[in-house]
């Protein structure tokens, strides 16, 4: 009778395990993923199978576990002690343990240094592969010797904790793997009353199924098609990983909430790394969003030549880098490219808008293509930009009134005022637009923050109330005060550099998202500005950093005491009515990822189809004639009519009692036979339970009362509904 | 202990005897078939019975009726507040013809004990009956005398309420094995009572149907009747949720399910079954449990009583087709292990 739920049990370890293990993929943006998670997995293998085999041989609850963790340490050994001289220990000897305890603190002083994601190194992997272990021993003891693996799931949730306080993306595969192995174990590890009950694996499996398809059939349906990026924080691992798209509805008025890890381009170069790499120009602004126009293809092939606005002199003599790019996760009919003068080299339709500086696929995204160009990366200095000034004055600026349009929701004066008080003192474009982005990039001024309160119609006006936003509110905010003071101006959106992965590797991912602003310049083209704060940007781009360059800016605009004026500030205070509030560029993932879908469907249907065979089969079981004269007593209670039913709560003369009382409120009553078959049936039902020879009667003599009662039964039923008809 | 299961002989023996001593019985009180069954039962299972109802129904002569149909010793005790333990047990004199001291038995030395009123003795002679039923022996000055058997003591009390009187303590209710109640005669019982009384006592009329050697046999048969583990289950559940139960301060005691138990057994080897039903626990489940549990004052308030508790607890415990998978025991033996 013992020999049921303890097997049972033991099933559930192997299932902790795995829930355990996964966990490890709720680290995976504190830790790069790599070969030490093999080294993990092979350490848990070993204690799981220990753990298996001892639950299987002894049915102590400490002894399993004490042996797991012992083997747990001494594999340990060979793998992370190190003696002084750097040699592996191969015997779990006390010297080598204390040399084992050595390596775990080194992994903690390490893991106390280093910043997250922190790279492999012995010593992390020791302390992983430890917490890991201890984690899986603690889950697992209270999972399967105390019965408690609905308890154990939360020790399970310590390792995606990390991943839910600091709101970073986790594998949602590994996830729901994971929650999926913790139901199984609880299915296994339940305490049954009846050692024969089957574990509740169906149960599990079935609600998997459900929760499955109602997370990605039902949920992103009933958010009207925003497809799986609208759910929060949780992505999907690489090999799975969602496309990724650049938000170009621009809302000042919400905040950033997505903060995506997933890779979207890498690139290669031996030079400095480019500034950002745009993909889009917006230019119409209505107060609080940027709309994008909808322009004709552009003729020009993208491979002719120099692409910039404005012609660029002696290319071929200038000071050249090459990049190459490899986009991996970005869906986009455009390329992102640099923010200055470019030669492309890439297969296919790409065609390219000077006016917009964009390169457009002909129907085609980036998603996975690669190419390379070559740019000058110092193509403008101060001293070029400020010798524009001429031309400025001479009417070089194009003649689209767009790019000095600013919407009537904004409070034009206000900025103007501004923009004027921050700039008197500046004599050419160039030193208008540097005194706007060190007032921006103040930090006594401005703080950047990702979430902003809700605004009116003005959100340029709330930024300048609220001080606080992040790179879309700095950027819009620079575009409008820039046209205040009639110079052309428009938003770009892109991307910035990313972070290196190798000496000349970098990556760019989703959270790079960015935008800026772009400020004409007769005979240099576009030029980008950075007005976001450094703690988002880093410096800005050389031939903007007054402190690069020498450039004389006085000192009271760069340290930002001068900026405001009372009068400006009062009149600020006054109108504070419209609060703003930005998005920045916001990473969206778009609903174009067919892998994904059809893997998961593929996953539901799997366990939905397995619930169902698992049922089925239980339910034939269940189904198959009666053998026992209990079995022909419960099935005779199952199949006769609701009100004739009886309660567990009787006894066999009792339900016979019942059924006949119930029989004449109905109809007549039972005939002779049988009440006389009943009662046979319930004295049999009572020997087999009770007397000690058990009951002596045949199946077929059972089954033959059984038919008996139930006919007249249900004809009783029958005839009393039809009666009650009439 | 593997003891033979009782023959269809035996066990129509019993149903004989226990059939004769009812009907004797059903001569001076009519209507009161349960109270007689469960008197009965008692009887059988080796217990104790306590009557508790209003003056004047019967109780005494239910218990006197038990005694004058058996052939076999009846003492009766009046319990009186200056009741001494020494009137109930015995006491030892001194002879002074020869010296040396003579033990001269109380009214407990007997078969049948009918303990009258037992609620006005003072506690300490309460205790000294109570305690001679449980040991079926008497302790006087550091001898030990064995009581007779079969032994069964039938104890009256009145529920109202009374000056000078000493309601049994919830432990000592315990003693009994079950508790009955007489009530009120139906109309038509009581107009046959009233023939039958008329003019002569019918009590006294009675003569033995039985003798104690006959009792003390089929005590035996009783003791040997077979319970399917399903019935053991059902008892530990019913039991169990008298424990659980709001409505109750104090649940039955495992006494109260070896009672229930031993009770069942009699109650089918009265019907010369050789195995327990389910429903010979229900029949006995409120006479036996009832008496034992203190009801919540919330409860009573409420105007509910332990019997009606009892009948709400059996009503709602489902009878078990089979015992369930000793979860304990296996708890147990991985314990051990360690």
């Amino acid at each position: 009778m013992s020999a049921g739920a303890p097997r049972s049990a033991w099933a559930a370890t192997p299932f902790i395990a795995v829930a355990t293990f996964l966990g490890l993929f709720g680290l995976s943006t504190m830790l790069v993923m790599g070969p030490w998670m093999r080294t993990v997995g092979t350490v848990m293998l070993i204690a799981t199978a220990v753990l298996v085999v001892t639950r299987l041989l002894s049915r102590s609850r400490v002894l399993p576990t004490l042996l797991a963790a012992l083997a747990a340490a001494a594999v340990m050994v060979p793998l992370f002690a190190r003696r002084e001289d750097g040699s592996a220990h191969l015997l779990p000897t006390p010297g080598a343990l204390a040399d084992l305890g050595a390596a775990l603190r080194g992994g903690v002083d390490y893991a106390a240094v280093t910043v997250a994601p922190a790279p492999e190194s012995l010593e992390l992997t020791a302390l992983i592969t430890a917490g890991t272990v201890a984690l899986f021993l603690v889950a697992e003891h209270v999972a399967v010797s105390w019965r408690a693996a609905a308890s154990a799931g939360l020790l399970l949730l310590i390792p995606w904790l990390p991943a839910v306080i600091f709101q970073h993306r986790v594998s949602a595969v590994a996830l729901l793997c994971a929650i999926v192995a913790w139901l199984i174990a609880i299915a296994f590890a339940r305490h049954t009353a009846g050692a024969e009950r089957r574990p509740a694996v169906a149960g599990a499996l079935t609600a998997t199924a459900a929760t499955m398809a109602g997370v990605l059939l039902v949920a992103p349906t009933a958010l009207g098609g925003l497809g799986w990026g609208s759910i929060p924080r949780i992505d999907a691992p690489e090999g799975l990983e969602t496309a990724t798209r650049l938000n170009l509805a621009l809302d000042l008025r919400t905040s950033l909430t997505t903060n995506s890890t997933t890779p979207v381009i890498v690139y290669s170069t031996e030079g400095p790394r480019p500034d950002a790499l745009k993909l889009y120009s917006l230019t119409n602004f209505n107060g609080v969003q940027w709309a994008r126009d909808d322009a004709s293809p552009p003729a020009r092939p993208a491979d002719s030549g120099v692409l910039w606005p404005e012609p660029v002199d002696d290319w071929s003599e200038r000071d050249r880098q090459r990049v190459d790019v490899q986009v991996l996760n970005l869906v986009e009919p455009n390329l992102p490219l640099p923010p200055s003068p470019r030669t492309l080299d890439i297969e296919g339709p790409w065609r390219y808008d000077a006016t917009q500086d964009e390169v457009i696929g002909d129907g085609v995204t980036s998603r996975e293509s690669s190419y390379s160009y070559v740019t000058d990366p110092d193509y403008v200095t101060p001293r070029s930009l400020r010798e524009t000034q001429p031309a400025i004055e001479m009417g070089g600026d194009p003649d689209d009134p767009r790019y000095l349009e600013i919407s009537p929701a904004i409070d034009e004066t206000r900025v103007r005022d501004l923009s004027v008080t921050l700039t008197r003192d500046a004599e050419t474009r160039y030193d208008q637009a540097l005194a706007i982005q060190q007032f921006l990039r103040s930090v006594s001024e401005f703080t950047y923050d990702t979430s902003v309160s809700p605004s009116g119609g003005d959100a340029v006006s709330t930024f300048l109330d609220d001080r606080a936003g992040y790179c879309v509110q700095f950027a819009t905010t620079m575009v409008i005060m820039a046209r205040s003071l009639d110079i052309p101006a428009r938003m770009a959106v892109g991307f910035l550099s990313g972070s290196a992965t190798d000496a000349d590797t970098f990556v760019v991912q989703g959270g790079d998202a960015h935008a800026w602003p772009e400020l004409w310049f007769p005979g240099a083209g576009w030029v980008r500005f950075e007005p976001t704060p450094s703690i988002q940007t880093g410096l800005p781009p050389a031939y903007a950093d007054p402190f690069a360059n020498g450039t004389p800016i006085r000192e009271e605009i760069l340290s930002g005491e001068e900026v405001p004026s009372p009068e400006i500030t009062a009149q600020a205070g006054n109108q504070a009515t419209q609060e703003e509030d930005t998005t920045s560029s916001e990473v969206e993932s778009a609903p174009v990822v067919p892998v994904w879908v059809i893997v998961a469907l593929a996953a539901a249907l799997a366990i939905a189809a397995l619930a169902a065979w698992w049922k089925l089969r239980g339910h034939v079981r269940r189904r198959r004639a009666p053998t026992d004269a209990e079995g022909v007593w419960e099935r005779l209670r199952e199949s006769l009519p609701e009100p004739m039913r009886w309660q567990d709560t009787l006894t066999p003369h009792e339900a016979a009692e019942h059924v006949e009382a119930a029989v004449r409120t109905a109809d007549a009553g039972l005939s002779g036979v049988a009440r006389e078959a009943l009662t046979r049936l319930a004295n049999a039902v009572a020997d087999e339970r009770y007397a000690p020879a058990g009951s002596e009667v045949t199946i077929d003599e059972l089954r033959s009362w059984s038919t008996t009662v139930l006919d007249e039964a249900q004809r009783a039923d029958e005839g009393s509904r039809a009666a009650a008809r009439n | 202990m593997t003891e033979s299961l009782p023959t269809d002989d035996e066990l129509s023996d019993v149903a004989e005897v226990t059939s004769r001593i009812r009907t004797s019985i059903s001569t001076v009180l009519s209507g009161l078939d349960q109270a007689i069954s469960a008197t009965l039962a008692t009887a059988l299972a080796q217990g104790h019975l306590l009557m508790e109802d209003v003056p004047g129904v019967g109780k005494t002569t239910l218990a006197r009726a038990f005694a004058a149909s058996v052939d076999c010793t009846v003492g009766r005790i009046q319990f009186t507040p200056d009741l001494l333990p020494s009137d109930v047990t015995g006491v030892s004199i001194f002879r002074a013809d020869d010296h040396r001291f003579e033990f001269r038995k109380g009214p407990i030395f007997a078969n049948v004990v009918i303990a009258d009123e037992i609620n006005r003795a003072s506690p300490k002679t309460q205790a000294a009956l109570l305690e001679s039923m449980q040991e079926r022996s008497v302790t006087v000055d550091g001898a030990t005398r064995p009581l007779p058997r079969p032994f069964l003591v039938v104890a009256t009390q009145n529920p109202v309420e009374m000056e000078g009187t000493y309601p049994l303590p919830e432990a000592q209710r315990d003693r009994f094995m079950a508790q009955v109640s007489v009530g009120y005669p139906e109309a038509r019982a009581e107009m046959a009572m009233l023939d039958s009384h008329d003019g002569h006592d019918p009590l006294a009329e009675l003569t033995p149907v039985a003798d104690a050697a006959a009792l003390e046999k089929a005590i035996d048969v009783a003791r040997r009747i077979y319970a399917a583990p399903a019935i053991k289950q059902y008892i530990v559940d019913l039991v169990g949720a008298t424990r659980e139960d709001g409505s109750l301060r104090l649940g039955a005691s495992p006494r109260a399910s070896l009672q229930l138990l031993a009770a069942a057994k009699a109650r089918a080897a009265m019907a010369s079954r050789n195995h327990v039903l389910p429903d010979d626990v229900k029949a006995l489940a409120v006479a036996v449990l009832a008496h034992r549990l203190i009801v919540s004052t919330e409860a009573r308030l409420a105007g509910r009583t332990a019997q009606q508790i009892t009948r709400d607890v059996v009503a709602a415990t489902p009878v078990p087709s089979a015992a369930r998978d000793a979860a304990p025991a296996r708890e147990a033996a991985v314990v051990r292990a360690t």
